[in-house]
C-alpha cells in the first residue's frame, strides 16, 4: 500500500506535473480564463485604489473643510440648482469671519492664483496659495528653514510669504533665503520661511481649480497681505445674480472663491463648531444678509472627497464590471475544472481502489487547480500592467493615476487565488466522491 | 438548429437534464452570468455610444479651423474686433467666427433654460454665443435664415449677469424645434431663455437641419441647440475660421503670426489650432476610451463563455457515448444526434437568460442608481439573451458534431 500513499502525497507536484501536460490544450482555456478574470478586476481595482487612497498619507489629522452656502435664492431658484448640495466655497467677507471667530484649531483660508515673481532678471509665473499662516500646521508641511508669519505679522497686513525648496532653489540657488525680499507683481514680500516640497495625492484642498492636478502650488502668500495685489482667481468662482463676475479680485461680499479647512479631533470638538456654525448662520440672517438661514456643514475629509468624486463614475463602473468579469470567468474555470476531473474519473476511480483515500483525491485536485491559479496570477500580471498602461494613455484627467502598486497586486493575487481555490473545490469534492469499484470495471 | 417537432417532445431532454443537475447547474450558472454582463454593458456602451453618432452638424468640419483657448489674454472688445478683421483678410479665409466654439475644453457657461413661455417646461441647452457661427459651421438651413451682419452684438463678460443678452432673434437646431413647437412651423415664433439669472425672449429666425450643442457630453439631448447673434467678450475669446478647401496648411501657418501682430502681449502667444473634427475627436477622447473598454470586455466575455460552455458540454456529451451508441444503434440518424444536443443546450440557454435577466435588472437599478447610467430596456435584455443563446448553440456545435460520429458498435462496449 506505500506505493499509491506516495504517488498522492510525496509526489504530488510531480503527478501534478506530469497531468498538466497530458492536458495541454484544457489547462491552457483554464490558466488564460482565470488570467484575464483576474487582470480585468486587479486593473479596474489597481485604479481605483489610487483614486480613492488618503491624498495626505500619514498625516491623519481629522481634516474637515466648513460649508456655509451664501447662495442667495435667485440661484437657488435655478431649475440644475442642487438645494442638498452645499458649495464648497465661501466669500471672502464669510471666510474672514468664519476664520477668526471658529472654535477649532488649526485652520486655514485658502484660494488658488498665479503670480508672477521676478528675482534679479528672472521673472515667472507660480501657481500660488493665498492663504493664512496655520496652513503649513493643517497640512502637515514641513518647514525647513524659518517659520510662518505669525498671527500679528498677520493682523498687521505685512507682505510676508513661504515657498518651497524646489522654488527657492529655482529662484536664488539656495534654500537658505529666510528674510529675503522676493518681488511679487511688482511688491515687495520677504520670505519668512521655506517648506520642504509638498505633494498630496490630490488637489482635495480646492478641488475646483483641477482635483487631479498634483497639489503644485509653490509659493504661499499671506492672505491679508495678498489684498494688495491685483491677484486672479485660478480656480472656480462664482457670484450672486446681478454681480459682476470676475476672476480679478471678485466681489468679497457677493463672490464665492476661498475655501476654509480645519481640524476637529474628536466628535465632540466637531459638534460644537457646527453649533457654533448654526449659530453664525443665524446672525447672519437677522443682519439680513439671507432671507433664510443658510445652511452651514463641518464636512471630514473623506466624506468630502466622496462629495467632489474623487473617485470618478467611469472608474466604479469599471470596478464594478470588473468584478462582473471576474465572476465569470471563476463559473467557466469551475465549468472547464468540472470536465477535466470528471473526464478522468476512472483515473481517481483506479486510484481510489488502489487504496487512496478520498481525501488525498480531494487535496490532488485542488493541488492541481492551484498550480493553474498560480499560473494564471503569473500571467495575469504583464496584462495588468498592460491595461494601466492603455489607461495611462486615455485623455481623462484621472488618467495619471492608472498605476500598480506592488503591494497590492501581492494582496489582490492572493485574494484572486484563494477565490479560485474556493471555487475549485467543489468540483474537486464531486472528483473525490468517484466510486472505485464503478470505475475500474472499463478496464 | 434543432426543429420544432423535437422542441415539442421536452420531457427526454428534461428526464436526461434533469439527471445531471450539478452539471446542468453549471451551465446555467455560465449563461446566466454571461448574459448579465453583456446586459448591462451592453447598455453602458450603448448610451456613451449616442453622443458620439451625432454628428457636429457642421458642414465639411475638415475645413473648419479652430483657434483657442485665448481666454488668458483677456482680449477687449477693439482687439477682437481687430483680431477678427486681420484673420478674415489671409488668403483662403472665407468667414471667421468668435465666441464659444464647440468641444473646446477649459471655460464652460452653464446651462441655459429654453421654453416656449416663461411659465413652459424648460430644456436645458448649452448656448452658441457666437458672432458668425452659422456662416463658419454652415449646417444645413431647413427654414428661415442665418443671422445678418447688423444682428451682432457683443457685450462684456461682466455684463453677462447684471442684464439679459442683448439679442431679439436666435436660430435652433430641427430637434429643439419639434420639440418646442411638435410639427408647426418655429420661425417667427418667441423662445424664451433664462441663462445665468437673467431671462429673454426672442424670435425663431432660422431652423437649421443638425446641429450639435457646443458641450454636447453636458447635455440631455445633444441634438437640441440655440444660436444667439451674441458674443461676449474678455473672456471666452476663441476663433473659428472657415478655410477653403486646400488652403487649410497655409491658413494654419499664417494664424500665429496674425494673432501676434494684432494681441500685444509681452510673450509670444501660441494658441493650439485644430481643425473642427480633430477637436471633435479630442473631446470625445474619454468617451471612446470608455466603449473601447466595454467592447473589449463584451468580447472577452463571449470569449471566455463559449469557451467554458464548449468544455463542459464536451465533457457531458462525451460522457453518455454509450447512449449515444445505443439511440444510433436503435436506429436515430446522426441529424437526430445532432438535434438532441442542440435542442438540450438551447433548452439550457433559455433557463440561463431567464436566470440572467433576473439577475440583469438589479444590478442595472444599482447602476442607474448610483451613477449616471440609463435604465436597462427590454429590447435590449432581449438581444443580450439572443447573444448568449446563439454563443450557446455555437459552443455545443463541434461536441455534438462529435457525438454524432460515435458509431453504434459503441452499445456493445461494457459500461
Amino acid at each position: 500500500m506505500r506505493l499509491p500513499e506516495r504517488l498522492a502525497d510525496t509526489g504530488l507536484w510531480s503527478a501534478m506535473w506530469r497531468v498538466l501536460r497530458r492536458h495541454p490544450a484544457l489547462n491552457l482555456m483554464i490558466v488564460v480564463t482565470l488570467a484575464l478574470g483576474m487582470a480585468s478586476s486587479m486593473t479596474a481595482f489597481a485604479l481605483w485604489a489610487q483614486l480613492a487612497a488618503d491624498p495626505l498619507p500619514g498625516h491623519d489629522a481629522g481634516l474637515q473643510v466648513v460649508q456655509f452656502d451664501a447662495r442667495q435664492p435667485s440661484e437657488l431658484a435655478e431649475p440644475n440648482s442642487d438645494r442638498s448640495r452645499l458649495p464648497g466655497l465661501l466669500t471672502l467677507v464669510d471666510g474672514q469671519r468664519l476664520l477668526a471667530g471658529l472654535p477649532l484649531a488649526p485652520r486655514a483660508l485658502m484660494f488658488d492664483s498665479e503670480l508672477p515673481v521676478a528675482v534679479d532678471r528672472l521673472k515667472i509665473h507660480v501657481p500660488a496659495l493665498i492663504t493664512t499662516r496655520d496652513v503649513f500646521e493643517l497640512f502637515g508641511m514641513r518647514m525647513i528653514r524659518g517659520a510662518a508669519w505669525t498671527a500679528g505679522q498677520e493682523q498687521q497686513r505685512l507682505p510676508l510669504l513661504v515657498l518651497t525648496a524646489a522654488l527657492a532653489e529655482r529662484l536664488y540657488g539656495s534654500v537658505d533665503v529666510v528674510g529675503r525680499s522676493l518681488d511679487v507683481q511688482g511688491r515687495a514680500f520677504v520670505i519668512s520661511g521655506v517648506i520642504d516640497d509638498w505633494k498630496p495625492r490630490l488637489h482635495f484642498h480646492l478641488p475646483e481649480s483641477g482635483l487631479y492636478r498634483h497639489a503644485d502650488e509653490q509659493l504661499f502668500v499671506s492672505l491679508p497681505a495678498a489684498q494688495a495685489l491685483d491677484y486672479s482667481v485660478d480656480g472656480s468662482c462664482a457670484c450672486d445674480h446681478g454681480t459682476e463676475l470676475r476672476l480679478l479680485r471678485p466681489d468679497p461680499l457677493h463672490c464665492r472663491w476661498l475655501a476654509l479647512w480645519t481640524t476637529a479631533a474628536t466628535a465632540r470638538e466637531a459638534a460644537a463648531a457646527q453649533d457654533w456654525l448654526r449659530r453664525d448662520a443665524e446672525d447672519q440672517r437677522q443682519l439680513g444678509r439671507f432671507a433664510t438661514t443658510p445652511q452651514t456643514r463641518l464636512t471630514p475629509l473623506a466624506q468630502w472627497l466622496e462629495a467632489v468624486q474623487s473617485v470618478p463614475g467611469d472608474v466604479h463602473i469599471a470596478a464594478v464590471l470588473g468584478v462582473g468579469l471576474f465572476v465569470v470567468c471563476l463559473a467557466n474555470m469551475v465549468a472547464l475544472l468540472t470536465a477535466r476531473f470528471l473526464a478522468r474519473g476512472a483515473e481517481f476511480g483506479i486510484r481510489r481502489a488502489l487504496g487512496a483515500r478520498r481525501r488525498a483525491v480531494f487535496r490532488h485536485c485542488v493541488g492541481e487547480a492551484g498550480l493553474l491559479a498560480l499560473l494564471a496570477t503569473l500571467l495575469a500580471l504583464p496584462l495588468v500592467l498592460g491595461g494601466l498602461a492603455v489607461i495611462r494613455q486615455q485623455p481623462a484627467s484621472w488618467a495619471a493615476f492608472a498605476r500598480l502598486d506592488a503591494g497590492l497586486f501581492v494582496i489582490l493575487a492572493l485574494c484572486g487565488v484563494t477565490v479560485a481555490l474556493l471555487a475549485a473545490s467543489m468540483p474537486a469534492w464531486r472528483a473525490s466522491r468517484v466510486a472505485p469499484a464503478l470505475q475500474i470495471r472499463r478496464y | 438548429m434543432p426543429d420544432p417537432e423535437m422542441l415539442m417532445n421536452l420531457r427526454p431532454i428534461l428526464s436526461s437534464l434533469l439527471r445531471h443537475r450539478y452539471v446542468l447547474a453549471l451551465l446555467v450558472l455560465q449563461l446566466a452570468l454571461a448574459c448579465a454582463v453583456i446586459a448591462n454593458a451592453g447598455v453602458l456602451a450603448a448610451g456613451s455610444l449616442v453622443p458620439l453618432l451625432a454628428g457636429s452638424g457642421a458642414r465639411d468640419a475638415d475645413n473648419v479651423l479652430l483657434i483657442g483657448n485665448l481666454m488668458n489674454n483677456r482680449l477687449s472688445g477693439p482687439v477682437i474686433a481687430e483680431t477678427r478683421e486681420a484673420l478674415a483678410a489671409l488668403p483662403g479665409v472665407q468667414s471667421v467666427a468668435d465666441g464659444t466654439l464647440p468641444y473646446l475644453s477649459g471655460f464652460r457657461w452653464p446651462a441655459a433654460q429654453v421654453s416656449t413661455a416663461a411659465d413652459a417646461p424648460a430644456q436645458s441647452v448649452s448656448l452658441y454665443l457666437q458672432r458668425g457661427i452659422v456662416d463658419v459651421l454652415q449646417p444645413r438651413l431647413v427654414a428661415g435664415r442665418g443671422f445678418s451682419v447688423e444682428e451682432y452684438r457683443s457685450i462684456g463678460f461682466t455684463d453677462v449677469t447684471t442684464a439679459p443678452l442683448p439679442a431679439a432673434s436666435c436660430v435652433i437646431s430641427r430637434a429643439l424645434a419639434q420639440r418646442l413647437f411638435g410639427e408647426a412651423p418655429a420661425v417667427g415664433k418667441p423662445v424664451y431663455i433664462r441663462f445665468m439669472g437673467q431671462a429673454l425672449s426672442v424670435t425663431v429666425v432660422g431652423v437649421v437641419d443638425q446641429l450639435s450643442q457646443p458641450d454636447p457630453l453636458a447635455a440631455e439631448h445633444p441634438a437640441e441647440s440655440v444660436l444667439l447673434p451674441v458674443t461676449v467678450d474678455t473672456i471666452v475669446t476663441t476663433f473659428a475660421l472657415r478655410v477653403a478647401p486646400g488652403q487649410m496648411d497655409a491658413v494654419r501657418q499664417a494664424v500665429p503670426g496674425v494673432l501676434n501682430r494684432t494681441i500685444a502681449q509681452d510673450q509670444p502667444i501660441n494658441p493650439p489650432l485644430k481643425t473642427l473634427s480633430e477637436a471633435r475627436a479630442e473631446y470625445f477622447g474619454p468617451a471612446r476610451a470608455l466603449l473601447l473598454l466595454l467592447g473589449v470586455l463584451i468580447l472577452v466575455v463571449v470569449g471566455i463563455t463559449a469557451m467554458g460552455l464548449a468544455g463542459l458540454t464536451g465533457y457531458w456529451i462525451a460522457q453518455r457515448r454509450q447512449q449515444i451508441g445505443i439511440r444510433r444503434a436503435l436506429g436515430a440518424r446522426r441529424a437526430d444526434i445532432v438535434r438532441h444536443f442542440q435542442s438540450e443546450i438551447l433548452l439550457v440557454g433559455l433557463i440561463g437568460v431567464i436566470i440572467g435577466a433576473a439577475v440583469s435588472v438589479p444590478v442595472n437599478r444599482y447602476l442607474v442608481q448610483h451613477f449616471d447610467v440609463r435604465p436597462l430596456q427590454p429590447e435590449e435584455l432581449l438581444l443580450a439573451a439572443a447573444l448568449v443563446v446563439l454563443i450557446s448553440q455555437l459552443a455545443a456545435w463541434w461536441p455534438t458534431r462529435r457525438a454524432a460520429r460515435v458509431s453504434p458498435l459503441e452499445a456493445t462496449r461494457p459500461a
